[in-house]
């Protein structure tokens, strides 16, 4: 039946495997290629160095007219995911969805997040707050995390 | 001991679940979250996902049943339309995508309806062609957008096959409630209407608001927010910009409240897009009510 959708994953997936971005890594799920596990490592220069980051993408039946869902299954300490492993990040959110949007610019957008926290649009306040007023503070506890749950 | 809960008790979310969200809530304290829940729950109102997203025609005294009790003005515009021959309403479905599956389906119809079917199907086919080069240039990717394409030229190509085509009115009407086709020939007329207005800037930039708060936005911003998404309504830019990158003229009926007067030529207000909206000229008609797309026509008999 979804036909489109199918193709579509398929090809991203392909894309994906074929040339994969720098520090991250796509496996789709044995039994069920719409769900994914990616693994991103965490950019030099910032707490998250070496770190292992692992996400899980599902790809609802109505990809790519609706977004996949994201979520981080490593906990981090960062100011756009939250400790259940939502994260927030503009072009995952529905009202801002375009189905053009391909993997390969979703990933590298989670990665730059990563890498360049956004403080304006948080998820958990208080670590923004850390973030902009005490960064020392906030990159401490970030590397603590780190070397706790992503190694 | 009662067993009556604390009422305080009852308004804070176990650990792990999602709070209650009513009239009572700071507004201030929702999450991104919350707000990304609530407003998906706006765009699957109940009423409108449970609608066809294009349905069969009705006739036009239906829509005018449903403001009989309403503003005359509104009376008068429908009764205007139903002398002139306007009978048939084709409803869309309510879901932000309504211009652009309003298009379409008119698109078709008017291809069906033309003295040479497959002649128009050949010129629809060639103007869709002719807006791909923008939308490459874009920057979008070729491999995406033909594959959103792909069942709006499959359709214009059942008219142009040789032969006797098959196409009827139920046949496109058919096609196009199948949620996958329909939804990816919204995203390429989005794509479409998105490349057109980026490689017309000058000729938009003037013109392009945001809806909500009203400022200029830079043709980059609107096209990301305001084109591209789906669920997105379309107002006059996108309108124009879709009209002229296809080659198809369009005029809009309003059924608004003001007051134009009872000459007759005047009673609707028309407004319009494209090269040639004249008769003659066949464009495509639909009817807006704020914040709302169909489709009228004149029904055709089938030729004996």
């Amino acid at each position: 039946m979804a036909s489109t959708s199918t193709r579509r994953i398929q090809k991203e997936l392909g894309d994906l495997m074929n040339s994969p971005p720098k520090g991250i890594q796509v496996v789709p799920d044995e039994d069920n290629f719409q769900i994914w596990t990616i693994t991103i490592t965490g950019p030099p220069n910032t707490p998250y160095h070496k770190g292992k980051f692992k996400l899980t993408a599902d790809f609802t039946k109505d990809y790519p007219f609706k977004p996949p869902v994201l979520l981080f299954k490593t906990k981090m300490y960062h100011p756009n995911v939250d400790s259940d492993g939502n994260l927030c990040i503009g072009l995952l959110k529905t009202e801002n969805w375009k189905p053009a949007t391909k993997m390969s610019g979703v990933l590298q957008a989670i990665y730059d997040l990563i890498e360049t926290p956004n403080p304006d649009d948080p998820l958990v306040s208080s670590i923004a707050e850390q973030y902009t007023t005490d960064r020392k503070g906030f990159e401490k506890k970030a590397a603590e995390y780190t070397s706790k749950y992503a190694t | 001991m009662s067993e009556r809960p604390d009422p305080a008790a009852t308004q804070l979310p176990a650990e792990g679940q999602p709070r209650v969200i009513d009239e009572n809530t700071d507004l201030s304290t929702l999450t991104d979250q919350e707000i990304m829940k609530l407003m998906e729950g706006m765009d699957h109102q109940e009423d409108q996902m449970n609608k066809p997203l294009i349905s069969t025609p009705v006739p036009l005294s239906v829509i005018r049943q449903e403001y009989e009790k309403g503003s005359t003005q509104i009376l008068k515009k429908l009764d205007w339309l139903a002398e002139n021959g306007w009978d048939q309403v084709w409803r869309a479905r309510g879901d932000g995508d309504c211009f652009y599956r309003s298009f379409t389906l008119a698109y078709l119809v008017r291809v069906l309806h033309s003295n040479d079917s497959q002649l128009e199907a050949n010129l629809a086919y060639e103007n869709i062609q002719r807006a791909l080069p923008a939308m490459e240039h874009c920057g979008f990717d070729k491999d995406l957008y033909e594959e959103f394409l792909d069942p709006l030229l499959a359709l214009i190509r059942s008219f142009a096959e040789e032969g006797e085509s098959t196409s009827t009115e139920y046949g496109i009407v058919q096609s196009l409630q199948d949620p996958e086709r329909s939804n990816c020939i919204v995203v390429a007329l989005r794509l479409i209407t998105s490349s057109y207005i980026r490689t017309h800037s000058d000729l938009f930039s003037p013109f392009l608001l945001s809806p909500t708060t009203f400022l200029p936005l830079s043709t980059d911003d609107f096209c990301r927010s305001e084109v591209e998404p789906c669920g997105k309504e379309a107002d006059h830019a996108q309108i124009m910009a879709l009209a002229e990158a296809l080659n198809v003229g369009i005029r809009i009926a309003y059924l608004d409240r003001s007051d134009l007067g009872s000459e007759a030529d005047s009673v609707i207000n028309w407004v319009e897009f494209g090269k040639d909206t004249s008769e003659q000229g066949r464009p495509l008609t639909l009817l807006y009510r704020p914040g709302h797309y169909d489709v009228v026509t004149k029904d055709v008999l089938p030729q004996v």
